[in-house]
């Protein structure tokens, strides 16, 4: 049995509900997406049992996240809106808090593969960003969580020997730590608003951290100001996405684009995965989330 | 009201949210009776019970739900 | 005003924040651009309107076949638009005996289409009334002939007044007197409604437009509910502190007749039901001294809720005029000569509306009479007592600051407070704040006033309003609570209470209350539960500070070890 097939079956006994969704969300994959998906669980098991714990606990942590989720849904389909509007409170909940982050991150590492919209931002990530190593000297990583982009960007950027990654969860980074094995990276435990540096970054990724902070556009000129004039940043947020830790609510792509053009950035390419079976125009209307990821320039 | 109606209640919104009108609920069916009561429905399931059935579920009761008698005894304990 | 072309370039600008509206347009001539303007023009007040338009001239068809786009559309508001170009074409085609009936027959044809609307959709209709024009055929007699197109075209307009007021959810849009303020000659353009059956001019769109908006607005719960004058130069023309009691326009002096008028609509605004309040930079005493003096103001001291004259910045003063009477700065309105002045609080207080006056006094009533900035979705009586209820909470807040001790401020204010099962005159407004209240109300469940009724002749629910006075005056119903009767238990399904009361130990009361009514039934439990919302996280430990204990996700009171809190406040 693969590990995959396993983690489905014990979801399955302990959340048929949901298992129900991951098991459609795999099989309309190919066998490349399995490999990809069974070499990265490989990689987390060993993790795991390198920090004493197993895939029960893993588990554990994944159906707490959506049980989270599900609640927050089911209040944001009656409000239309998320529960959160604070940062400052967000941050001292959750951030803040060891406890709390740590299935949190642990969750979100597990959906990297059982959710469609997770691996296909990847996967368009993984597709995209070749084109632009040549001109890539040094990169930063927003908001690096468990760190899978940073991993990916490490194996893409072959020319680049300083990667920066930040994180306002000192949680967070203790986690990414573990999980990205590599001497060119320095970890910076900090709040982006607040992160000077004196040299502009070629390349800056910041995936899944717009809707976790009041003022999107503020945060998107920062970016803006730390990347180079050529440089190149990848973002991607979700939409209709209610969450413990999500603040600021994209009810459509367009909502997405325009923040980002008044934030005096042009979009290069883009994407749109909703996170349930159906046409993005479709996910919209019903407020089901889609997750959207673009390339920018300046 | 009591667990029977409350039932017959449920069974009705089943009916219209999931599409199916051969739906009949006992206390014991679960997802797994049920094709089309996937994730997705189940929000939307959760949210029209709340409707019809004026009551709110805390997020303790909404993660407890296992099966049909889960909901009917929530909304039992408040109505 | 924005101009319709500058509207239209507004559509689309939407973000999250805004609320979404959707509006239905039946028209009996072309619509499509009372749509555009009236989406342009929502965006200004953060609303987003997805708008579904019959094609022109289907009214009857959309509403008499229940399968119909419309319904399906499931609309929060319904627009009917009768022109009346279109309905002199009507009328010339009634059968000259039949004439005298055209008016009653076009208002019976409106009450059915409202009633087959309502039984499908509990969308608030709204239905413009009529452009009046003559029709050249009997010159002012027409007047005098029942069977003229004038005279019925008035008659419509008088019985449209008298069909809203019996049908509640019937609001008339008046393009009549839009019609009437810009002109006709503005307001329509033959050229645009012969060669594209357009009856409203692009220059009329936008107010047309904007009046449709307001009452929608209104019914939405956006209105506003108190005005706020500035003195000088406003209310009346020069410098009390430098022109003197005898010198100051008012009445007969200068261009003291356009002040006393703009005093006279303050006052009839007053008994309306709006709070007017005062914000100057004056001595205090200068400033009271031509309402106690001067023979001819219209306005006294007992009609402002606040007074506020000092030299601070008027931002802050009106901030403190915001917290005394606990209304949101939206629902504010600061009327000032003095642009300087005007800006500051525009800067500061964005939600404030800030009408930007005439420079001529003389101009100013006419402008603040076509603002409509008092749209309003319903009146009571009770509107009249609100001065009073607030001037009384200014009295307190005063009043309070003189104790250092809580307990005994409290003792001293004499409150009393009055406990009811719903009854006919309560539901109104239980249901009212069933709808609306966010803070303090510990599940948020919305009942309809159709749902508070029934809770009412529930034998499961006890359905329980508390009223509250004190030595000030009268704060009405501040309370509600829905208990749901369980065999053993009491279970708290409603608890709202509105939040002019807070730190009052109406809780206490209240809960003393509920013990006592559940021992006398020999119930030995009271179960509580607090579900969060963006909004309500003031009553978080609500039930911990009342003594609850929590188990599971519910929050429990043992009424066998329950001991009464002390409180203030006295049952009547």
């Amino acid at each position: 049995m693969t590990i995959l097939e396993d983690i489905i079956s014990r979801v399955e006994e302990l959340n048929p509900i949901h298992a129900k969704k991951i098991r459609k969300n795999i099989s309309g994959q190919n066998q490349e997406f399995l490999n990809k998906a069974e070499n990265f669980l490989k990689d987390y098991m060993q993790f795991l049992t390198k920090h004493g714990k197993d895939l029960d606990y893993a588990i554990d942590c994944y159906l707490k996240l959506i049980d989270d989720m599900l609640y927050e849904t089911i209040r944001f389909m009656t409000s239309k809106e998320y529960s959160n509007s604070s940062f400052q409170d967000v941050n001292t909940r959750i951030y803040d808090n060891p406890e709390v982050m740590e299935y949190h991150m642990q969750g979100l590492l597990l959906s990297q593969f059982l959710w469609i919209q997770h691996y296909k931002i990847l996967e368009f990530f993984l597709e995209n960003a070749p084109k632009h190593q040549d001109k890539t000297g040094n990169y930063l990583e927003v908001g690096a969580g468990h760190g899978i982009f940073l991993n990916s960007a490490i194996d893409l950027f072959s020319k680049v020997d300083s990667f920066t990654a930040l994180d306002i969860s000192k949680s967070s980074i203790e986690i990414a730590k573990n999980f990205v094995d590599s001497s060119k990276v320095r970890f910076v435990h900090s709040d982006i608003l607040k992160f000077e540096e004196q040299d502009t970054f070629d390349f800056i990724t910041m995936g899944e951290v717009l809707e976790h902070v009041e003022n999107p556009i503020g945060l998107l000129e920062k970016l803006k100001s730390l990347l180079n004039d050529n440089g190149i940043t990848f973002i991607t947020t979700p939409t209709n996405a209610p969450a413990i830790d999500h603040i600021y609510l994209f009810r459509n792509a367009e909502e997405i684009r325009e923040v980002i053009r008044k934030s005096g950035f042009q979009i290069i390419s883009e994407i749109q995965v909703p996170s349930e079976d159906m046409t993005a125009e479709e996910a919209h209307e019903k407020g089901i989330s889609v997750m959207y990821g673009a390339f920018l320039k300046k | 009201m009591d667990k029977a109606e409350i039932l017959k209640k449920l069974n009705d919104i089943f009916i219209n949210t999931l599409d199916n009108a051969d739906i009949v609920l006992k206390m014991e069916t679960t997802a797994a009776d049920i094709e089309e009561w996937d994730s997705l429905r189940h929000i939307m399931l959760v949210v029209e019970i709340e409707k019809t059935m004026k009551t709110k579920f805390t997020s303790k009761e909404i993660t407890k739900f296992k099966n049909v008698g889960d909901i009917v005894n929530s909304i039992e304990a408040k109505k | 005003m924005k101009s319709f072309t500058e509207l239209c370039k507004n559509i689309g600008k939407t973000s999250s924040d805004f609320s979404k509206i959707k509006l239905a347009i039946l028209g009996d001539s072309a619509t499509q651009f009372l749509g555009q303007g009236i989406k342009g023009l929502g965006i200004d007040s953060k609303m987003e309107f997805e708008v579904y338009e019959s094609d022109f001239g289907q009214i009857d068809q959309e509403i008499f076949n229940p399968s119909s786009g419309l319904f399906n559309f499931d609309p929060d508001f319904v627009l009917i638009f009768h022109d009346s170009n279109k309905l002199l074409q009507k009328f010339m085609d009634t059968p000259l005996d039949q004439r005298q009936q055209f008016g009653e027959s076009h208002i019976q044809n409106l009450s059915k289409l409202y009633s087959t609307l309502k039984e499908k959709l509990s969308a608030k209709l709204l239905y413009f009334n009529l452009a009046e024009f003559r029709d050249g055929v009997f010159g002012n007699y027409s007047n005098k002939v029942e069977g003229s197109f004038l005279y019925q075209l008035r008659k419509i307009n008088f019985n449209l007044m008298n069909l809203s007021s019996e049908l509640k959810d019937l609001f008339i849009v008046d393009i009549c007197s839009v019609c009437n303020q810009m002109g006709r000659d503005h307001f329509f353009n033959a050229r645009l409604y012969y060669q594209a059956s357009l009856t409203i001019s692009l220059d009329g769109l936008p107010f047309v437009a904007q009046q449709t908006l307001d009452i929608i607005k209104a019914l939405k719960g956006q209105i506003k509910k108190c005005l706020i004058f500035d003195l000088d130069n406003t209310l009346w023309g020069g410098v009390i502190g430098d022109d003197g009691l005898e010198r100051i326009e008012i009445g007969n002096l200068g261009s003291g007749k356009a002040h006393s008028e703009l005093q006279k609509w303050g006052k009839q605004l007053k008994e309306r039901g709006i709070i007017l309040a005062v914000c100057s930079k004056n001595d205090e005493e200068t400033a009271k001294e031509p309402f106690l003096k001067h023979p001819e103001m219209v306005l006294k001291l007992e009609d402002f809720a606040i007074f506020v004259a000092n030299w601070n910045n008027k931002a802050d003063n009106i901030r403190d005029i915001q917290k005394v009477l606990n209304i949101g700065f939206d629902s504010m309105v600061f009327i000032d000569d003095n642009p300087y002045e005007r800006n500051l609080v525009k800067e500061s207080l964005p939600e404030v509306c800030v009408p930007d006056l005439p420079e001529d006094p003389v101009d100013y009533i006419d402008f603040l009479r076509n603002e409509n900035l008092f749209e309003t979705s319903s009146h009571s009586g009770n509107d009249q007592k609100r001065t009073e209820q607030y001037r009384a909470e200014a009295e307190r807040i005063v009043y309070q600051k003189s104790f250092s001790d809580p307990g005994e401020y409290l003792s001293s204010l004499k409150m009393q407070a009055e406990i009811r099962e719903f009854d006919n005159f309560s539901i109104p407004r239980v249901a009212q704040l069933a709808e609306r209240s966010n803070q303090f109300n510990l599940r948020t469940i919305r009942y309809s006033e159709a749902e508070i009724n029934s809770i009412s002749d529930s034998q499961d629910q006890i359905g329980l309003t508390i009223s509250l006075k004190d030595k000030y005056g009268e704060y009405g119903i501040i309370a509600i609570i829905i208990l749901n009767k369980k065999t053993d238990h009491y279970f708290i399904d409603t608890w709202i209470m509105s939040c002019r009361v807070l730190k009052r130990g109406v809780e206490w009361f209240i809960l003393n209350e509920l013990s006592s009514l559940a021992k006398s039934k020999g119930i030995k439990e009271i179960r509580g539960e607090y579900i969060p919302t963006k909004k309500n996280k003031i009553v978080k430990d609500h039930y911990q500070s009342l003594g609850f204990i929590e188990k599971e996700s519910q929050w429990i009171l043992n009424l066998d070890k329950y001991q009464e809190f002390d409180n203030y406040i006295s049952k009547a």
